[in-house]
């Protein structure tokens, strides 16, 4: 085993200072200009707690209060505590439609979602970081796109193909060519997994790849070395040294699947499968903030289960430390006549993700009646046209008019700040955590800054709004404003940010950082000078992985945006709302588009490449 | 980053204050005229104050103080109110926004924002009746405002809370599919074996609305439902349920029916033109847009006893904290005139105001709303309330 202890050797006790009490403040003080480490997780826990925790409590305290207009149900006066939604969700005759029948589903396709997602991302990364697959420098930007589209893409997509008469609307693509689907392969869990599954993947990958890329090649030199056969060093070097980034991304994967709503909710509502997230919103539409509190904390009760679960697997790897300082090199397979079937497979996971459902949303864009090919069918009104009859509120095509691009400048900068922010403040996280090296401080702030990945966006802006829309203290209102979507953009997406930054730190060794101190660098100078160059790429990507998602955003956004605030998702919806189908396909097209080309131009500034999983 | 909001901040927080203090004296003054007897139903529940009838209305001096107020936001479940603001807009030279938004978001939005004491919402036409006098208007949310004006135009009945504007839902079926007419002639044909499967509606768990019909039907059609039953199968209706609409609905639930998120997928599971699968569908009539947009084949299903569909009434309200008060009274003015509502009646309609002829753009099949038609009672409103969550129950208890 080739293990490096990451532990300094020597860090003075703080007490072996002077003895005179101002002397020792003075050397405290000291002590902290060179190391804040403590003082930076201080303020970041304090600025989450008023952030995270307390939103979270004004939800989830509806629980066992009664609500507004639920006297005659309760027998009991608004906000005197009861135990009435806690009975209807747990005990009552609708306890199994509401609550124990979603359970089941929800851990169902949350974990078929994540071994899916571990599976191809698990597979492309390893063929992309470490082999000579042909096409690699292409296919490792292309597998990422399927990130970039909208979930609810690929469930539109299903539908279009696999579609039966069992629910509205017009009938798939094989149906009208007479192939009956039967209901299983068209709704339900089987549809739902393998669409989040493909939309999930690239986040495996980047996770996976980032730290499969910066992982030391001569710690499995050496294992080879020592004799060590190919499947003794996967098993015993390479896996438990990428498990910190693998228990990452499940975590991001299950977690994301038990507040995930568009898809479920597309293509379960014909055959009646319900997961917690759809049940959740379903209370949020009948206006049953007592339920909603009730399957909320449970959703979140089940999140913290795992980051708990995670946090010990974690622990267990702290002493791992992949890059020292010491030149990391990578050894590349050489696949041989394998090279271009690999190639071959990652193409057709490409082909599955990205542009089956993005051919069959861009047919629908330019034919009036979708799924029927014939000439007359085909136009370019939608996008083009000065004049469209029956769109009350969006009389011509989506490319016309200033609306899409108010939206698009909109969610740029709204999005882009919110990240921009996000990725600093993970970075620090990720910082605070593995600096301070097992301190409640690291584990408080662990955890506290994944809580909002596992609020689904429902219920988080509920809290927001009644919240921070009152002037609160020093805080104004800040209802109808840019910055309170800034916060609860950047708020809501940190976890993707802390995660990359903690499993960044897990693997920078102190050493660089003590070789500054030597010479005499301050903290600042050190993070300016050493961790942030070392980390850009996961810099890059804890703000790029916010950025795609936060684009994407609607769950949240919808009920922050007024009529000034108008963003890509939100003029999405709208289009939807006016029956204009084709249209909102167009602004999903966009907004995909959106999400790719800055993510490219993010790359190409910052010379970054997601080519080697960010890893810069 | 916002620096007019925060500019302007001071300034108009005391113009809310202000507003929000005349606003609740004004309705605090005003005559209870709850004849519906809504006002202090049982159960603990709140009571909500009658509507606001200006007696020393002026139009001259309303559309000059709304235009000092320069711009109002208004909310509606439609896509028309778009048209609507133009056209108000066109008219008083006042900024005008109209937004479409589902009547779950405009509730907690409006609930939010005066708990925020940040109202942007100035007005809402609103379709959800029951929430309405079950939240809105006891929470002080919103008040119902009525121009003297025109205040005779106006029925009592739909006086409190302000009936705008009467809509329908309506039974649909494919006239190419079906060139004799409507396949059935009774609303249990709709849960005979014969249609299990085909029959087509949005979830009633996500449509208020729907919920509401079913407790409608069962508090004011029990006898003409049970007479159609009885007519259909030649036997009276014997059930342990309490009421026959919770018969209907039991059994509709049972057999299997096509649920959907949205009206545009049943109409066009039935109606477009290359569908061939014989159903019928529930949607609004605002659908039969398609007939001419989209080519879809649809038609009322007039034969079907004992209603081809229901009508429902759309809500007028203001925010209670509106910063622009003139301004969303004279929307509300707008709104029960003929020149206000025609947008919103371009699929048919019938307007609170009884001076206002009804829309000539009826749906093919649907001549007579009196006849044809289900109506909701506004003073069963708060009672649709209180027993929403028990009628969701029986339907989820009973589809699965």
């Amino acid at each position: 085993m080739v293990i490096t202890d990451a532990r300094p050797p020597t860090v003075p006790p703080p007490d072996a200072g002077p003895p005179r009490r101002r002397g020792r403040w003075r050397y405290r003080l000291s002590v902290a200009r060179h190391e804040p480490t403590l003082l930076i997780g201080l303020v970041l826990i304090l600025l989450l707690l008023y952030l995270v925790i307390a939103p979270l409590v004004a939800v989830l305290s509806d629980a066992v209060r009664v609500q507004f207009g639920d006297q005659p149900k309760t027998g009991q006066q608004p906000g005197e505590l009861t135990g009435y939604y806690l009975w209807r969700v747990f005990r009552s005759q609708v306890s199994s439609i509401v609550f124990w029948q979603p359970l089941v589903n929800t851990l169902v396709v949350a974990v078929g979602v994540t071994v899916l997602a571990l599976l191809l991302g698990g597979i492309c990364a390893f063929l992309l970081t470490r082999t000579n697959i042909a096409g690699r420098k292409w296919l490792s930007t292309a597998l990422v796109v399927p990130y970039m589209l909208p979930s609810w893409t690929f469930a539109l997509a299903w539908l279009a193909l696999f579609k039966n008469d069992r629910s509205g609307g017009q009938v798939g693509i094989l149906e009208a060519r007479g192939v009956q689907t039967p209901d299983w392969l068209a709704y339900g869990a089987v549809p739902i997994i393998v669409c989040l599954g493909l939309h999930y993947f690239p986040f495996v990958l980047l996770l996976f790849g980032n730290a499969l890329r910066r992982l030391d090649a001569q710690l499995e030199d050496s294992a080879r070395i020592l004799g060590a056969g190919r499947g003794t060093v996967l098993g015993r070097i390479t896996l438990p040294l990428m498990l910190p980034s693998l228990s990452s991304s499940t975590l991001l994967v299950f977690g994301r699947i038990l507040g995930t709503f568009g898809t479920p909710y597309v293509l379960g509502l014909p055959v009646d499968y319900t997961l917690l997230s759809t049940s959740l919103f379903s209370a949020v539409r009948n206006h049953e903030p007592g339920i909603t509190a009730v399957i909320a904390t449970v959703i979140v009760v089940i999140g913290v289960a795992v980051v708990v679960a995670d946090a010990r697997l974690l622990r267990e790897q702290r002493r791992f430390v992949t890059v020292g300082g010491k030149g990391a090199m990578d050894r590349i397979i050489e696949l041989g006549r394998w090279r271009w079937p690999a190639g071959g497979v990652a193409l057709g996971v490409f082909a599955l993700s990205v542009v089956v459902p993005v051919v069959t949303l861009a047919l629908t864009t330019v034919t009036t009646t979708p799924g029927v090919f014939s000439a007359e069918n085909f136009t370019l009104k939608y996008w083009l046209a000065e004049d469209l009859p029956g769109a009350p509120g969006f009389p011509h095509g989506i490319l016309r008019g200033t609306e899409l691009l108010d939206a698009a400048w909109n969610s740029l900068r709204i999005v882009g700040l919110a990240s921009l922010v996000c990725g600093v403040v993970g970075l620090l996280v990720g910082y605070v955590v593995v600096r301070s090296d097992g301190s409640r401080i690291a584990s408080v702030l662990r955890q506290v800054s994944f809580l909002p990945y596992l609020v689904p966006g429902i219920a988080f802006a509920a809290a927001f709004l009644s919240l921070f829309a009152v002037r609160r203290g020093p805080v104004p209102a800040l209802y109808g404003s840019v910055t309170l979507l800034v916060i609860v953009l950047a708020v809501t997406h940190l976890p993707y940010a802390s995660r990359s930054g903690i499993s960044a730190m897990t693997q920078l060794g102190r050493e660089p950082e003590e070789a500054a101190q030597v010479t005499g660098a301050g903290w600042l100078t050190r993070v300016r000078a050493v961790v942030v160059p070392i980390q850009r790429g996961s810099l890059v990507t804890g703000i790029v992985l916010p950025f795609i998602s936060g684009i994407k955003e609607l769950s949240i956004v919808i009920m922050l945006t007024t009529t000034g605030t108008q963003l890509l998702t939100t003029l999405s919806i709208n289009l939807i709302d006016f029956a204009y189908d084709q249209m909102a396909n167009a602004v999903v097209l966009v907004i995909a588009l959106v999400a790719f080309l800055a993510t490219y131009l993010t790359q190409r500034l910052t010379r970054t490449s997601l080519a080697s999983g960010l890893g810069g | 980053m916002n620096s007019r909001t925060r500019t302007s901040r001071p300034h108009r927080t005391l113009l809310t204050a202000g507003v929000g203090l005349a606003t609740l004296a004004v309705v605090g003054c005003a005559p209870s005229t709850t004849e519906t007897g809504t006002g202090t139903a049982g159960a603990g529940q709140a009571a909500f104050a009658g509507p606001v009838i200006d007696q020393s209305f002026d139009l001259t001096a309303l559309v000059a103080a709304a235009k000092q107020e320069g711009s109002v936001t208004v909310y509606d479940s439609t896509g028309d109110i778009v048209k609507v603001a133009e056209a108000f807009q066109a008219k008083y030279g006042i900024k005008t926004t109209g937004v479409k938004s589902d009547v779950g978001d405009t509730l907690e939005k409006m609930t939010r924002e005066a708990q925020a004491k940040n109202v942007t919402i100035d007005l809402t036409l609103y379709e959800n009746g029951p929430t309405l006098v079950g939240q809105l208007l006891p929470q002080k949310t919103v008040y119902t405002w009525i121009p003297a004006d025109l205040a005779p135009q106006i029925d009592e009945a739909n006086r409190n809370p302000l009936m705008v504007l009467s809509k329908a839902n309506v039974w649909i079926y494919n006239p190419k599919l079906f060139p004799q007419g409507c396949p059935v002639d009774n609303l249990w044909d709709l849960t005979s074996p014969e249609w299990k499967g085909k029959v087509m509606l949005q979830d009633p768990l996500g449509k208020p609305n729907i919920v509401e019909w079913f407790n409608q039907m069962g508090s004011s059609y029990d006898a003409d439902l049970r007479a159609a039953y009885q007519a259909n199968s030649g036997q009276e209706l014997s059930t342990t349920e309490p009421t026959a609409a919770r018969e209907w609905v039991k059994q509709l639930a049972k057999n299997d029916p096509v649920l959907t998120s949205a009206d545009d997928d049943v109409s066009a599971a039935v109606a477009s033109p290359n569908q061939t699968e014989p159903r019928i569908g529930l949607v609004s009539i605002a659908k039969f847009r398609d007939v001419k947009g989209k080519g879809y084949q649809m038609k009322v299903c007039d034969t079907l006893k004992p209603y081809v569909g229901y009508q429902y009434p759309k809500f007028g309200a203001i925010a209670t904290g509106s910063k622009h008060p003139n301004a969303a009274k004279l929307f509300m003015h707008f709104v029960l005139t003929a020149e206000g509502i025609t947008p919103e009646m371009g699929s048919g309609g019938i307007s609170g105001n009884k001076a206002v002829p009804p829309s000539s753009n009826n749906p093919p099949g649907l001549t007579d709303w009196s006849t044809q038609l289900m109506k909701f009672d506004s003073a069963k409103l708060l009672k649709d309330f209180q027993d929403a969550q028990a009628m969701q129950d029986h339907w989820r208890l009973n589809h699965r």
